[in-house]
Formats: structure tokens, C-alpha cells, sequence
């Protein structure tokens, strides 16, 4: 309550105006009042005064004779009649000695009064609000005979000021009171109107930015309204001018957050491609410190970008350290550099890498990129290729070669076997040859036998077969090339092939093929493929032997198994020989398919078997033919053919 | 021994060659009349009319598609078989085509594999079952 109040009275206008009035009333009423009073009094102690010497006086005069006459009772009631008078304290009658006469308290009677005035005259011995003390001489003729001395109170006089200064009072209150009004009313018609305008600045706050004051008049509060008002427009026109600065800002805005989210999706996307890459991608500063690793890089070393970046690339690749360094010029030269199938070996694993400096040109960019990449697989095929080209060269050199001994190897044979039919005495011809030259056939038997004649025959017959057969070899594979291309079901070529190893000489003089377990793993719904069918028998004839072969030395734990999958893999129908020998190590793998390469005794294989599976399944079907073994773990050999292009997108 | 020798024409132009077959030939049991080459062969035909030809491909003047060609022309019946070091740029199913008995490729690794031949091909039997028997 008094807080509301004391909100009311200053903090609004109203309420301070209403102050204002009633303290500027206070103070004129306080000040009027005030002088009114002063006056009063002194007006009142005047003739209060003025009554006491006239009253000194009268006394005086009636008791002088009574005084001369030193008439003790009648001064007394002299004294005592003069208590009629209500104001009057006390009155002393003296002799001229001062002896006290008389006294309105008797008690008094015979002392004396001191200090008494030299002259003749009345003398006011004290003059105040609660007494005036008159002094006056009792005069007979001239002669003074004694004092009357008065005190009269001002009971009377009191009374009157208060009368006056409560009346004071009771105006200044009315004044107040009235002043008050007349500011309060004052007040509502000041704030009436600049509540008018109030109102107008509320609807703008409420939102109404077109509210604008509609006060008339004159006076300020109209100024207001109006400069208000023009202040509004102004504001509007402001406004305006910002929403208008606002929309341009937020397109720029939307435009900076689309470039921004350009920017982070091309961030994105080169950091996918980066990561992407196969290849192991460094980004290296001056310092030769990491700055970027890819994801390959974290792969292949293990260590994840967040460990490598800042850490120097000697320490993050210690394996291709001093290449890196030996590349270092190239820095300094802004001109990529690179080295080729570097060779690192662990565990017994052979890589090769590439590895590529690009030093960064950019301006403001210092440092270089570092490209490795595992070139190893393609190393291997590079190797192979050449290989192929090898066999190739080497497989048409023998042909060529072959071409050209078949005669004399045929004239060889054929002598070798009419040497042979020739010397044979149960031959008829040769007895007649015999008879008609006169020798005994009988003895040139016995003679040839002494010396071995018929065994170097037939070593002449055998090697000479045997040469045509290794010559048979390499044509088969440069005649097949005439024949022509059958759809084949890889299933039956096998089954057939198997049927075959079992009836093969050449196995059957070693080992009994049928004693080795087959295993097939094929897939029925495999399409047929285009082939010849005579050399796939050829190649799988020789997988088989070779899977055979592999397998004599198996331990007594371990009985020979091959395991045959036929099954699809993309483009190519695969067709697998596995075996469970002893497998091959890596370098062998590496040469079986070259020509003349064997790891069998010699005389047993031609070394030329696989090459001419290779060149077969390659050149012929244009296909894969590849190995896969471990030392004890057997050998798998796949052959892949291109299934018919109708057949490749089923 | 039938009493009459069948005669084999073998035409090639190696003499050693021809040589050591007409030998192997002669002591299996055929006439053999040689050639060196294709033209000599064909008028050795004419001349003869052989039971069956043995002709290389290979050769001067002559080669042995030409010998077959002229041959089939002279007597559509007569066998005969391609005996080559290589088929050159015709296939096999070529030859057979244009009608060789068969084609043997030298060296065989035994002769008597070609005296077989022969045999089949002068009864009759096809070449199919002749690599099928071998």
C-alpha cells in the first residue's frame, strides 16, 4: 500500500504534480503562519505590558496615601482587591526602601524588594510571555513615597495565539487539500491526452506498426503526438530499409549455407575419392610430416589417420623411409618422381609396390603427396604375361622346330622298324634276301645278338617314339587351333576324362587310377560352354595325371582323393582339379606352366603337359588356367571358360 | 597274303623319307609306287590306278590338296590318307571334307599305326573307327 503509493505520488506525473501543489501550500500556509503568530505575540506583550504599567500605576496612585499613611491593613486590601484582576501573578506594595508593604502572598510581608529603579519613573523589570514585571513609583505630590510592583501572566494571551495558530493550520490544511484538487485535475487532463498517445504506443507494441495518434489541440502533449507520430514514420521507413537489408542478408545467408554445403559435399566427395583410392595416399608436409592419410593408409599399416597425422612419414612407413628419402629432390624441384615394383618381403610374402611422390604445387601449399600402391597382383600378372609371350615364342620355336625334324624323325622311325622287320630271320623277304646273297640268316642273328644289334634298334624305335611323342605335344596344340569350337557340357568332359585316366597306359604302368577317390562337387544348373571338346579331355587328362601323379607319395593316413568342382563365377564357368599331395611351393607354382619345366623324373613327363593345358585354355578358349597351392596342403587347378554371350548376363 | 598285291601310291618330297615308308610298306605286304612330288604323283594315278593314296601336303609343283583334288576327280573311290608334317592353313575337317580318308600327322611314333590306316580304309571302315581302335 504505501509502496503503491509512493509509486503514485513520484513516479507519475500526476502524483508529483499533486505533491508539488501540496508542498508549495505547506510551505506559504507554514511561513504565513508563522509570520502571523511572531506578530501576535509581540502585539499581545505590548499590551500586556501596556495593562501592567497602568495597572503598576493605578496601584501606585491608590497606595501612595496608604503608604505615607503606613496603613499595613489597607495597603493589604488594597493588594488583595486587586486579584480581580484574572491576569495578575502577584502585586508588591513597598515602602521606598523597598520593605515589602503588602503582597498578594502575604508570606512575603517585611521582606525587601532589591534592584529597585534609581528614577521616578515605571520600569519594566521583565517582559515576557509568562510574566511582565512592572515596577512603579508611589508618588506623593513629587515626593516618592514607595513601589507598587505588578506581575501579570499571559493565560489570556496564550490562549488567543494557539486559538490562532490551530486556525493557521486548519487554513494551510485546506489549502492543501484544495491545491491538491486543482493539481489532480490538472494532472487527469495533462495525462489524459498523453495517455491518448500512450494507447498509441501500445498498439505499436502489440504490432500494429501503422497505429499512429489521432490527438488535436495545441498544446505540448499534440507536439508530442505529433513528432510521435513522425518519429513512427520515420521508424516505419527504417524498418523498411532493415526488412528490405534483412531479406538480402538471409538470402545471403541461405546462399553462404548452400555454398557452405556445396563446399562440405566437395569435401566429402574428395575425401571419398581419397579414401577410396587403392592406393595407400600420404599427404606430407615441408616438415615431412603426415597430414593426410588415407584409408588404405590406415589399413595397410594399421594406424589409424588420427595417430599418423603430424607424425613424420619416416616413422608412420619406416619399410619405404629411405625411398621416400631418396625421392626428397623432387621436393625441392616441384617434379614428381616415382619408383617401381619396390620389393618388401615379410614373413616370407612377397610385395611389390609403386611408390610416387607429387609435390605440391598449389600456391601457398607446401609439401607433397605420396602415392604407394601394391602392385604386387599386378606383378604377377605382368610376370605371367610375359610368360605367355615366353611360352608363346618358346611353344612356336618348338613347332617350328617340330615342323622340321618330323621328317627326319619319320624317316628315323621308319628305318629304325625296317632295320628291325629287316633282321628278323622269320621274316620271309629276309630269308629270300638271304639265299639270293648266300648267307645264313641263323648266324647273322647270333652275330647281332653278340653285339647288342637288336637292343640299339630298339633304343633307336623307343627314343625315336619318344621323341615324336614330345613333338606330337607341341603340334597338337598348333594344329588344334583348326578345329572347331562345340558347345560342350563340362560335366560330361570330365566324366569322360575319367573314364580315360582309368584306361591310360601311361598311368596304369605307375598306379591304379581307379583306386583314387573322386569326389565331384558340380553345379547342375552350370551352362554348357563353347570348346573343343578333344582338347578340354586333353587338359583335364592332364590335370588329372598330374593330380595322380602328385599323389603317389601320399602317407598311408592320407589316401588319395581328387576333389572335381564345376561352378560359375561371373563370366566363366570354372572347372577345379584338386588334389590332396603334397602341393608345390610358391616358386614352383610360380613355373609349372612354363614349357619344359617339370619336377618329374626325366623321362616320365615331357615338361610339356601343363604348358600345353595353358596354351589350350588361353589361346584356344580364351580363357584362365591357374594354380593354387601350399607346401602339404595339395594343389588346385582351375580351369575358367568364357560362357557363351548369351549365357554371361543370365 | 591275297595273290594280287595291293598297290599304295605315297607321294612326298623328301626321298629319305619316301625311302624309308616304301620299305616299311613293302615289307608289309603292299606294291608300293613312289612320287616326289604332287604332279608326279597324279600321273603315277592315272598311270597305276592304285588301291590307295598316301600323299604328304607340302610340296613343289603340286601340293596334296591339289593331289586329292585331282584324284577325287580321276576315281571318287579310291581312299586316301593325308600323311603331313602339318595341315598348313587347312583343317583337318577340311581335308575330310573335300575327301581325305583321314590325315596322320609324322612322325608317328610307330609306322604299323599307318599300315593300319591303310587296312581300315581299304575295307571300307571309317575313319572314326580307325582312332577309335587305336
Amino acid at each position: 500500500m504505501l509502496r503503491r503509493l509512493h509509486l503514485f505520488f513520484f513516479t507519475t506525473l500526476r502524483g508529483r504534480l499533486i505533491v508539488g501543489v501540496a508542498a508549495v501550500h505547506a510551505v506559504m500556509m507554514a511561513l504565513f503562519i508563522v509570520d502571523l503568530t511572531v506578530r501576535q505575540r509581540s502585539m499581545l506583550l505590548e499590551r500586556q505590558t501596556e495593562q501592567a504599567v497602568a495597572l503598576s500605576r493605578t496601584l501606585a496612585v491608590s497606595a501612595a496615601g496608604w503608604i505615607a499613611s503606613d496603613d499595613l491593613a489597607g495597603l493589604q486590601e488594597l493588594v488583595t482587591a486587586q486579584r480581580e484582576h484574572q491576569e495578575l501573578v502577584f502585586a508588591i506594595l513597598t515602602n521606598d526602601e523597598g520593605k515589602v508593604l503588602a503582597h498578594s502572598d502575604p508570606a512575603y510581608r517585611g521582606k525587601y524588594l532589591l534592584n529597585l529603579p534609581s528614577g521616578d519613573a515605571a520600569a519594566v523589570i521583565m517582559k515576557s510571555e509568562g510574566l511582565v514585571d512592572v515596577i512603579s513609583p508611589a508618588m506623593l505630590g513629587t515626593h516618592r513615597v514607595g513601589w507598587a510592583r505588578v506581575g501579570v501572566g499571559q493565560k489570556m494571551a496564550a490562549g488567543k495565539l494557539t486559538r490562532i495558530i490551530s486556525n493557521g493550520v486548519l487554513y494551510a490544511m485546506l489549502a492543501i487539500l484544495f491545491g491538491s484538487l486543482i493539481a489532480w485535475l490538472m494532472g487527469n487532463r495533462i495525462t489524459r491526452r498523453l495517455y491518448a498517445i500512450q494507447q498509441t504506443m501500445d498498439q505499436i507494441g502489440a504490432g500494429n506498426t501503422k497505429a499512429r495518434s489521432t490527438l488535436k489541440g495545441q498544446d505540448e502533449a499534440a507536439d508530442i503526438a505529433a513528432e510521435f507520430n513522425a518519429m513512427l514514420d520515420r521508424l516505419a521507413e527504417r524498418e523498411g530499409a532493415l526488412s528490405q537489408l534483412n531479406t538480402r542478408l538471409e538470402q545471403e545467408l541461405t546462399e553462404r549455407k548452400h555454398a557452405e554445403d556445396e563446399i562440405q559435399h566437395l569435401k566429402n566427395y574428395l575425401a571419398n575419392i581419397i579414401d577410396s583410392m587403392p592406393s595407400l595416399l600420404v599427404g606430407i608436409d615441408r616438415g615431412e610430416q603426415v597430414v593426410l592419410w588415407n584409408r588404405q593408409s590406415e589399413s595397410m599399416t594399421g594406424i589409424p589417420a588420427a595417430d599418423a597425422v603430424g607424425r613424420s612419414i619416416h616413422e608412420m612407413l619406416p619399410d619405404f623411409s629411405h625411398w621416400i628419402e631418396a625421392l626428397h629432390h623432387s621436393m625441392q624441384e616441384r617434379q614428381p618422381s616415382g619408383m617401381e615394383k619396390l620389393l618388401l618381403e615379410h614373413n616370407g610374402e612377397r610385395n611389390f609396390y609403386d611408390l610416387m611422390l607429387y609435390p605440391l604445387v598449389a600456391n601457398g601449399v607446401e609439401g607433397a603427396v605420396i602415392r604407394i600402391e601394391d602392385v604386387t597382383e599386378r606383378t604377377r600378372v605382368q610376370t605371367l604375361m610375359v610368360q605367355t609371350e615366353k611360352m608363346m615364342s618358346v611353344g612356336g620355336l618348338a613347332a617350328g622346330m617340330a615342323h622340321e625334324i618330323n621328317n627326319p624323325l619319320g624317316i628315323i622311325i621308319q628305318a629304325a622298324h625296317n632295320i628291325e622287320r629287316r633282321l628278323d630271320p622269320s621274316f620271309p623277304p629276309n630269308q629270300v634276301a638271304a639265299q639270293q646273297v648266300g648267307c645264313s640268316l641263323e648266324v647273322m642273328q647270333a652275330y647281332f645278338v653278340q653285339r647288342q644289334i637288336p637292343q640299339f634298334i630298339a633304343s633307336i624305335c623307343e627314343s625315336s617314339a619318344r621323341a615324336a611323342r614330345i613333338i606330337r605335344n607341341i603340334l597338337d596344340f598348333s594344329r588344334s587351333a583348326e578345329a572347331t569350337m562345340v558347345v560342350v557340357s563340362l560335366s560330361e568332359v570330365l566324366e569322360q576324362t575319367i573314364e580315360l585316366a582309368g584306361s591310360d597306359y601311361d598311368l596304369k604302368k605307375r598306379y591304379d587310377f581307379r583306386s583314387i577317390k573322386i569326389v565331384r562337387e558340380y553345379d547342375p544348373s552350370l551352362p554348357p560352354v563353347k570348346g573343343i571338346l578333344v582338347e578340354l579331355e586333353q587338359v583335364f587328362l592332364n590335370l588329372l595325371k598330374n593330380a595322380a601323379q602328385a599323389m603317389i607319395a601320399n602317407p598311408a593316413g592320407q589316401p588319395p582323393q581328387i576333389v572335381l568342382r564345376l561352378y560359375r563365377q561371373g563370366e566363366y564357368a570354372v572347372a577345379e582339379v584338386e588334389d590332396n599331395g603334397p602341393g608345390m611351393a610358391e616358386e614352383i607354382r610360380r613355373r609349372v606352366f612354363e614349357p619344359f619345366f617339370t619336377t618329374k623324373e626325366p623321362g616320365i613327363g615331357t615338361g610339356l603337359g601343363l604348358s600345353v593345358s595353358y596354351m589350350i585354355v588361353t589361346q584356344n578358349h580364351k580363357g584362365l588356367l591357374e594354380a593354387v597351392s601350399r607346401p602339404d596342403r595339395g594343389a588346385c587347378f582351375s580351369v575358367k571358360l568364357p560362357l557363351p554371350r548369351e549365357e554371361q548376363h543370365a | 597274303m591275297p595273290e594280287q598285291l595291293r598297290t599304295v601310291l605315297i607321294i612326298d618330297d623328301d626321298p629319305q623319307f619316301l625311302l624309308t615308308l616304301g620299305a616299311y610298306l613293302e615289307d608289309s605286304g603292299y606294291m608300293v609306287i613312289q612320287a616326289n612330288d604332287g604332279q608326279e604323283g597324279v600321273e603315277l594315278f592315272a598311270l597305276h590306278h592304285p588301291d590307295i593314296v598316301v600323299t604328304d601336303l607340302r610340296m613343289p609343283r603340286l601340293d596334296g590338296v591339289g593331289v586329292l583334288q585331282n584324284i577325287r576327280e580321276q576315281s571318287p573311290q579310291t581312299p586316301l590318307i593325308v600323311f603331313t608334317g602339318t595341315s598348313g592353313h587347312y583343317g583337318t575337317d577340311q581335308l575330310h571334307q573335300q575327301g581325305a580318308w583321314c590325315c596322320l600327322y609324322k612322325p608317328l611314333e610307330d609306322p604299323r599305326h599307318l599300315v593300319f590306316a591303310i587296312e581300315m580304309a581299304l575295307a571300307g571302315e571309317t575313319a572314326d573307327s580307325y582312332f577309335k581302335s587305336l
